[in-house]
């Protein structure tokens, strides 16, 4: 029994570590290239969260290693306490998730703010 | 006497698995707080100084290097102590570290003040470089790059 329930354990504590890899992976692409402020010369700013491209964002789904993830995205500002979003599909009934919540910097009206973005992620 | 020897292994062997299965999961943890720290320095080198239009790194760098820096080093301190207060991690402190090795000058901020991390404490570091533009020399020389670096560490 000891056994089982240390193979059950392992079991768990991969999926649960996979979901957290994935999720950052996820919020990591999001930060640096989806999400990313492109100014008015073409130059791209990873970290920095363009308002307007959170606010278009049309797919919440992408594959990590093979497998596909669905997310969920919202990003808070330094000075507001309602969040930007969230954006995505709800968390399907008992699904195993993982949020993260990363600094980074929000582009907003010609500013750039500190901000906290976050990703809940699960299997697709 | 074989079967209490096989009963043994048995309870070891399943208490060793235990203890080893959430291996993945620390890894996992540590990963996802080197890949935080990374973030925290670059939000700190973008994201602007409240009421300027100048990152944190780059007005803490100035005021290491320059005379005279247009924000003044109380002020810098007091909204970048606010802004880590608004984007750690619950439990963690940060160090923030300029140093200027030309001229040996050094910019030093601990948030929370809980003093600088010790070898005990596990730390996840980022650093990066930011450059200073001085006025006051030669056009060859007045380009001037200053270490930052990042250090966070659980303080419970």
């Amino acid at each position: 029994m000891l056994v089982v329930s240390a193979y059950q354990q392992y079991r768990s504590s991969s999926e649960m570590a996979l979901l957290s890899d994935s999720t950052s992976s996820i919020t990591t692409h999001l930060a640096l290239d989806e999400l990313a402020y492109v100014d008015a010369t073409g130059t791209s700013h990873p970290y920095v969260i363009d308002e307007a491209k959170l606010q278009s964002l049309e797919s919440f789904k992408q594959a990590v290693g093979g497998e596909n993830f669905e997310f969920q995205v919202s990003v808070l500002y330094m000075g507001e306490n309602e969040p930007l979003g969230p954006y995505g599909p709800a968390l399907p009934k008992e699904k195993m998730n993982c949020t993260l919540i990363f600094a980074v910097t929000l582009f907003e009206n010609g500013r750039y703010l500190p901000a906290k973005i976050t990703v809940m992620a699960w299997r697709a | 006497m074989a079967v209490a020897i096989m009963f043994l292994l048995v309870v070891l062997i399943g208490v060793l698995l235990h203890t080893f299965m959430l291996t993945p999961l620390r890894s996992s943890t540590d990963r996802q707080l080197q890949l935080k720290s990374e973030y925290i320095y670059e939000t700190l080198a973008t994201a602007w100084v409240e009421n300027y239009t100048k990152s944190y790194l780059k007005a803490a760098a100035d005021n290491l290097v320059l005379e005279n820096s247009t924000i003044s080093e109380d002020y810098i301190r007091s909204r970048m102590e606010n802004t880590l207060d608004y984007i750690l991690p619950d439990g963690y402190a940060a160090e923030v570290t300029l140093t200027y090795e030309k001229e040996n000058k050094t910019w030093d901020l601990v948030y929370p003040n809980v003093g600088q991390p010790t070898s005990a404490d596990k730390q996840f570091i980022h650093s990066g470089s930011i450059s200073v533009i001085r006025a006051d020399v030669a056009p060859e020389n007045r380009t001037i790059l200053v270490q930052a670096k990042l250090t966070l560490f659980w303080v419970g």
